[in-house]
């Protein structure tokens, strides 16, 4: 702090002495302008210090070099691209954002540069998950620069020892991506992390570990039945009906054959007024959800935890039938997702289709359905849904359409559908790259009310995405 | 249609990021019908909630909309330019429809419209009031003395608990004393207290600059003319743009728009447009005002050239401008402009300020420069002589983003203490790479006082504030 400073600072009037020369021109001239007293003579000096030293500043000493980024090996999108990317990043709910990047992995570009902040910057995982292989060498190198791009930052380290000094979060996607790319190495970690981590966490890897469930994860999951946490303990025999071979599973079906029985139609009784402890310690909840019997909620987990066998059309069609249909209904459909019965499917989905929904084991049992359906068995229900003007159903289905709907739905346009423009936001991101007309019918209509206001309004939204994708398209072949 | 556009350019005229982002949706040919060219313009129409006509001069990028939008330019006015950048084959050339023929025409009209006849001038009342502004303005004098000599009695540690209304009143006895600029250095020295580490040291300094403001304008006559238009301009005269036409600088030439920096306040918009004559190689600063949220008069996109007529604000170092005549269309501007050392900016900016010595800022391109972080919010710009000028903010994502640590060309606003940067241009690899810079970038340095001194610094000080 110069003299000068010094003395401002604190004040001439506790200040009577004048600051020491600074040894520049400046105190001649200050001089020779008489100024009228102390604080005037000192204002005008540090004015022309002020001017000198604006002039006159030293220059910092450089900080350390960084060192830089290596030379890209993918493609910078041209410029069209980059205007409609920077559409899409600024845009947050855009779905399209996964489809262009998809797109810029399979033609070999990355994420432009001047985007990489806005793209870096992104909390939505699906996204991160596709931004990892476009972000290019520059992206990768500029994640180190800020924390919160730290996810795109190569990995330092193994996995083993990232999985001990992370995060839970971090620890939680380090086993997923160990169970994808090291299976032995994730079950390794999981059961020597199982004791010290939190139980939401312990019940959280459970529901990872169901994703990529193995006939052999048997041994390792049954001594986790002692966890010192209840919701643990069920979450553990839950995994467990999923393995036909556990202990768990096998009381189940002891258990099921004795209340339920098909031939050609089904029989079913109640379980006992009490729930035995038995079967809570087998994975049975006890309390059910709003609008359904205790005895009911009971039957329904215990149906649902067996492994589908049998023709399952019939089997579907007499629990229709059945007086406790929605029981039925809801446990078949459980275990066939648990099992992965994909027979099960099709049949399973027609009858929620003509099943109100009610409360069970399962939240949205048609929405489920729908997004697994195998193509073969999913293209003749789109189209029926199209058909019977119950466009809805589509929403569910999983993208890009198959062609032959695609076209449906396409010739459909020509008439003014109203319900159809419920769909129009699905539509725009499942018609297959194939089938992206560049103009859209508009058909006619007898009046312009309220309702066909908000049909012609979401046409346009519609046609505007097609338009987007195509130009996304064309620069990503 | 040759439209020498690029999106970059016409996405730095939105208002804002909504704008932008609803403008580059609607940069699809398929979202237009009726899309057309001249000499004067382009257009198209857009089907929204109703059909809106939009149409944009190529002289200036000014675009006129019938949608109801209150920003400038609207959504469909950023698409229609958008589409122009990307796909100028879309733009048929044709006979202008009337709607757009009007809209050119009027404008026409209003830019040739001679001023208001004047009053014929009454020399004696004219100096009249010249002499009563004097007065008053000295009185506003004698009272900021006063108040920034009782301050430094008190001690600048003080000026720390003074509330926004010491400041405040303070400046509006200067506005009352019709010394506007003063005042607003005024509110400025409030707002930076305690702002950052050194405020106390900024603090004296911006102090010291008003005390010689002050100074300067009670000997105004006595100053050579340059000089004396800066301290009357700087107290808070202003000029009308006749006048800067009848007594500044003309100079015609190719300009480019190198960049610019928007203030929003309150109220008010500022925007500091800096250009560059190709020919003369003379900087410029227009500067421009909106209030409301209105548009700026002059649409000015950085990276875009025009040829046209700029008319300096008479001073002894020319730096703001207005543009007096446009002679042709805005084109799109060669990439990045030449740049210099930061020994030669820093030169530059000396001897500016041995002309004008309260000069706030001056413009400055660097050429290879390579951006260095430090601990915490600390940057700098290297460049290959290795001298470094440090920057102003914290975030450097952008310039990181686009260099990825290799040397680039920069724009940036130098103040004598930082370096504001405004914007980055990549270097071309084996285009403007220079082997011998890189191999000089191994050696940094320090250039100070005692080192390379910018030229006669003190001589023209003292030459400027007599």
């Amino acid at each position: 702090v110069s003299d000068l400073l010094k003395i401002a600072i604190l004040g001439t009037a506790q200040n009577p002495d004048a600051p020491e020369p600074s040894g520049t021109p400046i105190d001649a001239w200050t001089q020779a302008t008489k100024p009228d007293d102390r604080e005037s003579a000192l204002l005008l000096l540090a004015g022309g210090l002020a001017v000198l030293k604006r002039a006159a500043r030293p220059t910092p000493a450089p900080l350390k070099r960084l060192e830089p980024a290596p030379p890209e090996t993918r493609r910078t999108p041209s410029e069209r691209l980059t205007r409609l990317l920077a559409a899409l990043f600024e845009e947050t709910h855009s779905e399209l954002i996964l489809e262009a990047l998809d797109r810029l992995a399979s033609s070999g570009q990355r994420i432009p540069d001047e985007l990489l902040p806005i793209a870096l910057y992104t909390r939505a995982q699906p996204v991160r998950e596709k931004l990892a292989a476009v972000l290019g060498e520059r992206g990768r190198w500029l994640a180190r620069f800020n924390d919160e791009w730290s996810w795109a930052a190569p990995a330092q380290g193994d996995l083993e020892a990232r999985f001990h000094e992370g995060t839970a979060a971090e620890r939680r996607a380090l086993l997923e991506s160990a169970f994808r790319t090291e299976p032995a190495l994730a079950r390794k970690l999981l059961t020597e992390a199982w004791k010290k981590e939190k139980p939401e966490q312990r019940q959280a890897w459970l529901e990872l570990w169901s994703q990529h469930l193995q006939p052999e994860d048997q041994s390792l999951i049954e001594p986790l039945l002692n966890d010192r946490s209840a919701p643990v303990r069920l979450a553990v025999a839950r995994l467990l009906w999923r393995l036909p071979e556990s202990a768990v599973s096998k009381r189940m079906q002891q258990r099921a054959a004795a209340l339920l029985t098909f031939h050609k139609q089904w029989k079913a009784s109640l379980p006992p007024e009490k729930l035995p402890e038995d079967w809570l310690a087998d994975g049975i909840e006890e309390e059910p959800p709003r609008g359904i019997g205790r005895r009911q909620w009971w039957l329904a987990q215990l149906l649902g935890a067996l492994p589908p066998h049998g023709d399952p059309r019939p089997a579907v069609e007499a629990a229709l039938k059945h007086e406790l249909s929605a029981v039925l209904l809801d446990g078949l459909t459980h275990a066939a997702l648990i099992h992965r019965a994909t027979d099960w499917y099709g049949p399973l989905w027609d009858a929620w289709a003509r099943q109100p929904p009610r409360a069970g084991l399962l939240d949205k049992p048609l929405e489920t359905l729908s997004a697994l359906l195998p193509l073969v068995q999913a293209e003749p229900r789109m189209r029926a849904a199209l058909d019977r003007d119950f466009p809805e159903l589509l929403k569910f289905f999983p993208r890009p359409w198959p062609d032959a709907i695609a076209d449906r739905f396409l010739e459909g346009l020509r008439f003014y559908r109203p319900s159809w423009s419920r769909i129009f936001d699905v539509a725009a991101l499942a018609l297959p790259p194939g089938k992206l007309p560049e103009k859209l019918p508009v058909p006619g209509v007898q009046s312009l009310d309220t309702t066909a206001h908000f049909y012609f309004r979401a046409l346009d939204q519609l046609q505007s995405t097609l338009a987007i994708r195509r130009v996304l398209i064309e620069e990503t072949r | 249609m040759s439209l020498e556009l690029s999106s970059a350019q016409v996405e730095s005229l939105a208002p804002d990021a909504a704008a932008l982002l609803a403008g580059r949706k609607l940069a699809q040919a398929s979202a237009w019908s009726g899309l057309g060219h001249s000499e004067r313009a382009f257009w198209g129409e857009c089907q929204g909630s109703a059909l809106y006509q939009t149409r944009v001069a190529r002289v200036d990028l000014a675009a006129k909309c019938s949608c109801p939008s209150r920003k400038f330019p609207c959504k469909h006015g950023l698409g229609l330019m958008l589409l122009a950048a990307a796909e100028p084959s879309s733009f048929p050339a044709g006979a202008e429809p009337e709607w757009v023929k009007s809209w050119l025409d009027q404008r026409r009209e209003a830019a040739s419209k001679p001023a208001a006849p004047r009053k014929p001038v009454d020399a004696v009342a004219q100096s009249k009031r010249a002499d009563k502004r004097r007065d008053n303005v000295l009185a506003g004098l004698d009272g900021l003395e006063a108040w920034m000599a009782d301050l430094l009695r008190q001690g600048l540690a003080r000026a720390q608990s003074q509330s926004f209304n010491f400041w405040d009143n303070q400046a509006r006895r200067l506005v009352d004393a019709q010394a506007p600029g003063l005042a607003s250095r005024v509110r400025w020295m409030g707002a930076r207290v305690a702002a950052s580490e050194d405020w106390a040291a900024r603090l004296l300094d911006d102090l010291g600059t008003l005390a010689l403001l002050a100074h300067a304008y009670r000997k105004v006559d006595e100053l050579e003319p340059g000089l004396a238009a800066d301290v009357r301009r700087l107290v808070g005269h202003s000029m009308e743009a006749v006048e800067v036409v009848a007594h500044g600088d003309l100079v015609d030439d190719d300009w480019t728009v190198l960049g610019e920096v928007t203030e929003d306040d309150e109220r008010l918009s500022t925007q500091r447009a800096w250009l560059r004559g190709a020919r003369s190689g003379r900087n410029a600063m227009v500067l421009q005002f909106s209030a409301g949220g209105g548009r700026f008069a002059e649409t000015l996109a950085a990276g875009t050239r025009f040829a046209g007529r700029l008319a300096f604000w008479p001073s002894a170092a020319p730096q703001r401008a207005l543009i007096a005549e446009r002679k042709g269309e805005a084109k799109r501007a060669p990439e990045a402009p030449r740049g210099e050392s930061v020994r030669g900016a820093l030169e530059r900016y000396a001897a500016a300020l041995g002309k004008v010595p309260w000069l706030e800022r001056e413009a400055v391109v660097l050429d290879a420069v390579t951006l260095r972080l430090g601990e915490g919010a600390s940057a700098q710009l290297v460049d290959g002589e290795g001298l470094a000028m440090p920057l102003y903010g914290q975030e450097h994502e952008e310039l990181l983003a686009l260099s990825g640590g290799h040397p680039m060309t920069v724009l940036g606003e130098w103040d004598g203490y930082g370096l504001r940067v405004l914007k980055g241009w990549k270097r071309e690899p084996g285009v403007n790479e220079k082997p011998g810079v890189q191999g000089a970038e191994g050696e940094d340095r320090k250039l100070g006082v005692q080192g390379a001194e910018p030229p006669a610094r003190g001589a023209n000080l003292e030459a400027s504030t007599p």
